[in-house]
Order: C-alpha cells, then structure tokens, then sequence
C-alpha cells in the first residue's frame, strides 16, 4: 500500500480514502497539465524525447 | 506539453477507466478501441499508418506460413516498415496542413519483434485482434517502453484489480509528468539561461559544445525517464506491469554497464535481433556491436551525424571491452569505493557527450 493511501486509510473509511485521493491526483494532473500549457515552462515535445 | 501529449494522456486515462469499467472478457478490446480513436483524432495519418500496418502483418504471416516462407517474408515486411519509417521522417506536411506521425519509430521495432520472434519458432502468429489489442495500448504509443507482444499477453491474462497496484501507478504517472515537465522543461531550461547569461562557459566553442552535450543528456534522462514513468505508471493503473525501460543508468561504471541501463527496451531489441544474429553469423562481437550500434543510431534519426555518432559509441563500447579483457591495466579497481562510483559515471558522461564536439567538428572538415 502507497504511504497517501494508508495515510489517509487510517484517517477515513477506505473507499472515502480512496476517493480523496483520487481526486487530489486529479487535481495534480490537471495543475501540472495546465503548468504546462501555460508557456512559463519550456515545451516538451515528442522528438525530444524520441 | 503540446495539443498531442495531452490527448494522448487524458486519453490513456479514459483507457484505465474503460478496462476497469467493461467486463473482462471485453476490456482490452475497449482499451484499443479508445487508442484507435484517440490516435485518429489527434494524429490520422499515423493512426491509418499503425492500424494498416496491423492488419496487414498477420496476414503476410500467414501467407508465409503456407508458401514455407518465413524469411521472405520477415525481410520483405521489415525492409518495408524501415522504409516507411524514414519516409515518414521527411514528410513535413500534406497539402500545406502539418501531419503528425506519433508513435512510428516504436511501433515499427514493435512489428519487427513479433516477425522475428515468429522466424525464430518463438512465437505462433497472432490472430489480427490480438495483434491490434498489442500495438492499440495507448500509454505506450508515444515514447515507449518496446514491450513485447508474449510479456503482454501474460500480463493481461493476470490482470486483477489491486488498490495498491493501482494508486502505485497514479503515483508513478503523476512523478513522472513532473519529472518530464517541471524539472526537465523548465529548471533545466533555466540552469542552462544562467550559463549562458553568465559567460560561464566562454571557453573554446569545442569544449562550449562538449559541456551543453553533457547538459544534455541530463536533460533527455530526466525528460525522457519521467515520460517513461507516465507510461508504466499509466499501464500498473489498468493492473498491468510492463518491461522497466530505465536501471539508474547515472550508476554505470563503464559503457557496456550503460548501454545496459539505458532504454533498456530498445538496447534488448537491438541485442536480440540485431547483434545477436551478426555477431552469430560472422563469428565476430565487434561487427555486432557496430551494426547494432549503427541500428540504434539510424532509429534516433537518418542522417550523417547518427552514423558517426553509433561508430563513436560503437567504439567506446570495444575499447571498454578491450580495457576489461586486459585485467584493469590501470588499476582502477583498486580505487576508493566513493572515487569508482564517481569515476565510473564521469568517464561514461564524458564519452557520451563528447560525442557532438567531436563529430559535429568531424563534419565540418569532411562536409565543408
């Protein structure tokens, strides 16, 4: 088991556990996805990494 | 990012959601059906190229299963995707409209594992929605790992829900978008800007060239290893764990130890249907090494420079083998355990690097 989930396993029922953190990894991904779109960091592209 | 990258995320994050939500029977057929429609929303041509490429090949499989031809066959279907491959690279547009071939260079070796592997006797030929469940997995298609079609079918079949399996993986996806994005796109980019402003570097433009090379490949690594944890992290979600493309390739002590750390997917491919056939039919490692090299290079991209660049590291990779045949002439091993592990590594980064100041120097005498 992740650390977060457990963290938050010993904290809430499991499947409100799990929801959070979902949802927190929801907003991660959509923050570093519009980080990234937002031009103040260099753009990634597929040939750079290629 | 860019407009791609992203579908191509939310869409393997619609896939995860997809092979969890349909019963199991269904659910890898829905995952590639997300991937076939995702890829010809956002990149047609590539998705037309991939989902051609994927019928065609079983049946040519098939044709030379019944004429007793298999090597015919393999070479014809290879020759033709190698071409198809660097064609792609020179087509810059149709109709003045820019087309984007995603995924091309990964699932030609792709392709070219499954003809060998059947050539070999390793491997029965795949009926074509099997073949399709392979090649339309969507975390994959952008930047890798090569997995391979036997791995892939045993970890489907033991596929099982798992809390831990799955938020390991969110983990994971998550690190590695960062990874790539954050400390690979922009403070790398920035550290780079405070050199540049600051002269620091003012040397000769040859050694300029050599240190920014080094930057480099610091860079690919943490983009290209991030992109790479997206992509596994993104398959332990659907409760699959494919191939490790990466093995702390920044520990190599020598060159070989690198090229065994380094995408590790693509270096195995190269090893198993490239060096070791040459190195087996003309009885000699070295012009292995140098074909396999050469494969690797002109895979990256076709041009003069990759050319020089797998004989350059071709070369580091047959004086590190002449040094270790030697029984360590220069007594390294004799070193401090911390002055290896950092000498090791330095050693690895500067031949590595020094790549493109020697070479692009090379050029420049031979192509003035």
């Amino acid at each position: 088991m992740t650390p977060a989930l457990r963290f938050l396993e010993q904290r809430l029922p499991p499947i409100c556990a799990r929801v959070v953190l979902m949802l927190i990894y929801a907003v991660l991904l959509i923050s570093i996805i519009m980080l990234a779109g937002s031009g103040w960091i260099e753009p990634i592209l597929y040939e750079d990494v290629q | 990012m860019n407009a791609i990258e992203v579908a191509l995320v939310l869409g393997s994050l619609l896939s995860v959601g997809a092979l969890w939500a349909v019963p199991r029977a269904m659910a890898q057929n829905a995952s590639a059906a997300i991937t076939a429609g995702v890829l010809a929303l956002v990149a047609p041509a590539a998705a037309l190229w991939l989902l051609g490429s994927v019928a065609v090949i079983p049946l040519l499989m098939r044709l030379g299963e019944l004429a007793g031809r298999r090597g015919a066959v393999v070479i014809f279907c290879s020759a033709l995707l190698a071409t198809l491959l660097i064609a792609s690279r020179e087509i810059e547009g149709v109709a003045g409209q820019p087309i984007a071939l995603v995924g091309g260079a990964y699932f030609t070796l792709r392709h070219v594992h499954v003809l060998m592997e059947w050539w070999l006797g390793r491997l029965s030929i795949p009926s074509i929605a099997a073949y399709a469940r392979y090649h339309l997995f969507l975390p994959v298609l952008m930047v890798g790992p090569i997995h391979r079609l036997p791995h892939f079918e045993r970890q489907c079949a033991r596929r099982r829900w798992s809390a831990d399996e799955f938020f390991s993986g969110a983990e994971r996806a998550l690190f590695g978008l960062a990874l790539a994005v954050v400390v690979g796109g922009y403070l790398h980019a920035r550290l780079i800007d405070l050199l540049k402003a600051h002269e620091l570097f003012a040397l000769s433009p040859f050694l300029e060239s050599w240190i920014f090379s080094a930057l480099d490949w610091v860079r690919i690594y943490i983009t290209f290893s991030g992109f790479t944890d997206l992509a596994l992290g993104l398959s332990l979600m659907m409760g699959l764990r494919l191939e490790e493309n990466f093995d702390r390739p920044w520990r190599a002590r020598n060159l070989i130890e690198f090229w065994t750390r380094w995408h590790m997917t693509l270096s195995h491919w190269c090893r198993d249907y490239v060096y070791v056939p040459i190195a087996a039919s003309f009885r000699a490692p070295v012009i292995g090494v140098f074909a396999a090299m050469l494969v690797l290079g002109l895979w990256h991209e076709t041009s003069a420079y990759y050319i020089l660049w797998a004989f350059w590291q071709a070369l580091g990779i047959v004086l590190t083998q002449l040094y270790l045949n030697r029984e360590d002439p220069l007594r390294l091993q004799r070193l401090p355990a911390l002055a290896k592990s950092v000498f090791g590594p330095l050693a690895v980064l500067i031949w590595l690097s020094g790549a493109r100041p020697v070479l692009e120097t090379a050029l420049e005498v031979l192509i003035p």
